[in-house]
């Protein structure tokens, strides 16, 4: 089972100083205007979400495996709802690449994988450094271009 | 044959007058609605009925400018279209691309003589092309000729289309009678809400009262009053429901043609439309209680490519409104890729109940506090009443533990889940896209889990997934892997199968010959060593599985020779 790379948790943990920044807005301006000014709202939901965001960012790596099998991607994700996904090689119809801003700034890189499927239709691999990621994209399209098009729906 | 390389062709000349007054009609009503929003009295109203009426005539004469500027082309390969009136469309469809044909006549245009012919086509977002409106016979000749053009189906056939075939499966009158008043059709009960808020609105209960006061004014009411009302309206939906489904099952038919299904049903208006088999993705076999207590289901065919909510786009095609439960798992055995439904359900472990049991309770637990807070804001008798609901807490719990049931056939995936609603569905193993397995907090206490097969079947994204709840968090990881063997295995089989083929067969001819494993039934199988050629006994049953081709089994390989993938 491979692991993601371990900056991803700065990816992650990063997503969740933003959203605690978002309910640290929220709680301040309760503050503000229902509790007559009072100031601490903000500040403590900022340390409340962020820690909380960061320990579910750190468990989510712990969580996350993948591994390329003889005829399918397995994944497994999920801290409190664990996923695992089987993908046959057969059924990807096409594989992207992505970088976001924040993963670009860290030199990582995403590789998605698409279905015909209708359920979590794409599922989608952080965490791999760029070099990695356009490996990855490479082999995944080359063992679904061996598959037969008649195969893919 | 005639008629079929002579050009372009117009639509039926009653359609600029028909779509002219619909559009008219639609047009007008917008525009009144805009007036009376506006706060117009009645007076100015009419003094606006001018405007209303130019409107209604731009739309007439758009509808004659798009009936003339309309033309379609049936040639050798590609189905054409041209439209648009202001921004022109030609549009070509590939005949080999087209999965759907249908053709509907509501109750108006039947009396007109009028008929709507649609096609599909895999992957499109909407209905790809739409003749609105030609004559019945124009549809049924274009619908014919779709079909022996599009290239698997023997021509000679299709082409003699469904007048002088006997029906597969025909909806007799007491299936017809059980059928309406068993099913509940979900437009009966916004019918009659609409009629329900009506009557409230237009009932003063006191003189000078006026309307919009009642609903708020409860303590008038008395409690008897709302009972029956609500008891009335609960009657005339259910007789709404009996007549609507009524209307459109009546006359079903299905009938087989080529390697499609196709149906006709309807009382009033007529509705026709096909099945292609070999892109059938799942089946799901539905029944309630009252239905199953009957020995009675439902039987629907889920195919790929329909875009869901969009108009003209439909998840699943309904291939047997009520069959006796024998004969419809007998149907599903006979289609391609699959083998029957009948199998070993493996039930839920006994600890899933007590889960259901405990999400019961707290459900009960938060009606029971949300009566509690009520109370305390609005004094309200008898808040504590929905507790009493405890008490039917066990019974749900093991009815929904006994509803839940999984098992494997030789190539299909089965999961069956509901009480009210019991559904079967049935995945060939060769349909499946990926496999999902899920464990929630909650599920991972006591050591289960869920899996769900997904297809390109559109119904998944209504909730339809072939999902087995609550396994074995072990059993799961076995099923898990299981599907995704039996997928490779069904394509090598399919692979295998194309190769050995000396001219190209129909796709479904393939699937038909396939091998079946000795132990047929076996939950897991662990060994496909012991392919067998398929029973070749078409006889009996010959009207509706596909004519058995010659089990051609000597290029026939395991997957395990497989080395394509």
């Amino acid at each position: 089972m491979e692991r993601l790379h371990h900056r991803i948790r700065f990816v992650w943990s990063f997503g969740a100083v933003r959203r605690a920044l978002f309910f640290a807005v929220l709680a301040a301006l309760g503050g503000l205007f229902l509790l007559d000014g009072a100031r601490w709202p903000g500040p403590v939901a900022f340390v409340v979400v962020g820690v909380l965001g960061v320990v579910h960012a750190l468990a989510r790596y712990r969580a996350w495996g993948y591994e390329l099998r003889e005829d399918d991607l397995y994944i497994r994700r999920g801290v409190f709802t664990q996923v695992r996904t089987v993908v046959p090689f057969v059924r990807v119809q096409h594989v992207d690449t992505r970088r976001s801003p924040i993963e670009r700034a860290l030199d990582l890189s995403r590789v998605v994988v698409y279905t015909a499927g209708s359920r979590q239709a794409d599922v989608s691999i952080p965490g791999l450094t760029p070099e990695d990621a356009t490996e990855l994209q490479r082999r995944l399209r080359d063992l679904a271009v061996e598959t037969e098009s008649d195969d893919a729906v | 044959m005639t008629g079929a390389f002579d050009g372009p062709r117009r639509l039926h000349p009653y359609t600029a007058v028909v779509r002219g007054v619909s559009r008219a009609g639609s047009l007008g009503t917008l525009a009144t609605v805009v007036t009376v929003a506006q706060g117009s009295s009645l007076q100015e109203l009419q003094t606006n009925l001018g405007i209303i009426a130019g409107i209604a005539l731009l739309g007439v004469a758009y509808e004659f400018l798009y009936y003339r500027r309309f033309a379609y082309e049936l040639t050798a390969d590609t189905f054409d279209i041209d439209s648009g009136v202001f921004s022109r469309r030609e549009r070509e469809i590939p005949l080999d691309r087209v999965q759907n044909i249908d053709i509907s006549q509501s109750p108006v245009a039947r009396v007109l003589g009028l008929a709507v012919l649609e096609l599909e086509t895999a992957g499109g977002g909407s209905t790809e092309a739409q003749l609105r409106f030609v004559a019945p016979d124009e549809a049924r000749r274009l619908q014919r000729q779709l079909q022996a053009r599009k290239g698997e189906t023997e021509t000679a056939e299709a082409a003699s289309g469904t007048e002088d075939r006997d029906p597969v499966y025909e909806l007799g009158d007491r299936e017809l009678a059980l059928l309406s008043l068993t099913s509940l059709d979900p437009g009966a009960s916004v019918i009659v809400s609409f009629i329900g808020v009506g009557f409230q609105l237009l009932l003063p209960t006191e003189p000078g009262e006026t309307a919009s006061q009642l609903p708020i004014n409860t303590q008038s009411l008395q409690p008897v009053d709302v009972a029956g009302f609500l008891i009335a309206l609960v009657v005339l939906a259910w007789l709404v429901s009996v007549a609507l489904v009524y209307s459109r099952y009546a006359n079903f038919r299905l009938y087989r043609v080529g390697d499609e299904l196709r149906y006709e049903r309807g009382l009033l208006g007529r509705y026709s439309g096909t099945i292609p088999l070999g892109k059938v993705q799942a089946a799901s076999l539905v029944a309630n209680p009252l239905k199953r207590r009957l020995g009675y289901v439902t039987l629907s065919l889920e195919t790929a490519g329909y875009a869901p909510g969009s108009d003209g786009g439909r998840a699943s095609e309904t291939a047997l409104p009520l069959a006796e439960q024998d004969l419809a798992a007998g149907f599903v055995g006979d289609l391609e890729q699959f083998d029957g439904v009948e199998v070993d359900f493996e039930s839920v472990p006994t600890r899933a109940r007590r889960r259901y049991a405990a999400r019961y309770t707290l459900v009960v637990l938060a009606l029971v506090g949300v009566g509690f807070a009520a109370n305390r804001l609005y004094d309200l008798a008898l808040w504590y009443l929905p507790a009493l609901l405890l008490l039917a807490v066990p019974v749900a719990a093991q009815l929904k533990w006994a509803n839940r049931a999984h098992g494997t056939t030789e190539r299909t995936f089965v999961a069956r889940t509901g009480f009210w609603r019991r559904t079967t569905r049935v995945v060939p193993f060769h349909r499946l896209q990926t496999v999902v397995d899920t464990r929630s907090i909650f599920q991972r206490r006591r050591h289960l889990a869920s899996v769900t097969a997904d297809t390109a079947s559109t119904a998944s994204v209504l909730g339809g997934d072939a999902t087995a709840f609550d396994l074995d968090a072990d059993r799961a990881d076995d099923l898990r892997e299981h599907l995704a063997e039996r997928l490779q295995w069904g394509l090598a089989l399919r692979r295998a199968r194309r190769r050995s083929a000396d001219s190209p067969s129909p796709s479904w001819a393939g699937a038909a010959a396939a091998p079946t494993v000795d132990e047929g039934q076996a939950v897991f199988p662990a060994d496909q060593d012991t392919d067998t050629p398929p029973p070749t006994d078409a006889d009996d049953d010959a009207d509706r599985t596909p004519p058995p081709p010659s089990p051609d089994d000597g290029n026939e390989r395991r997957p395990d020779d497989d080395t394509d993938v």
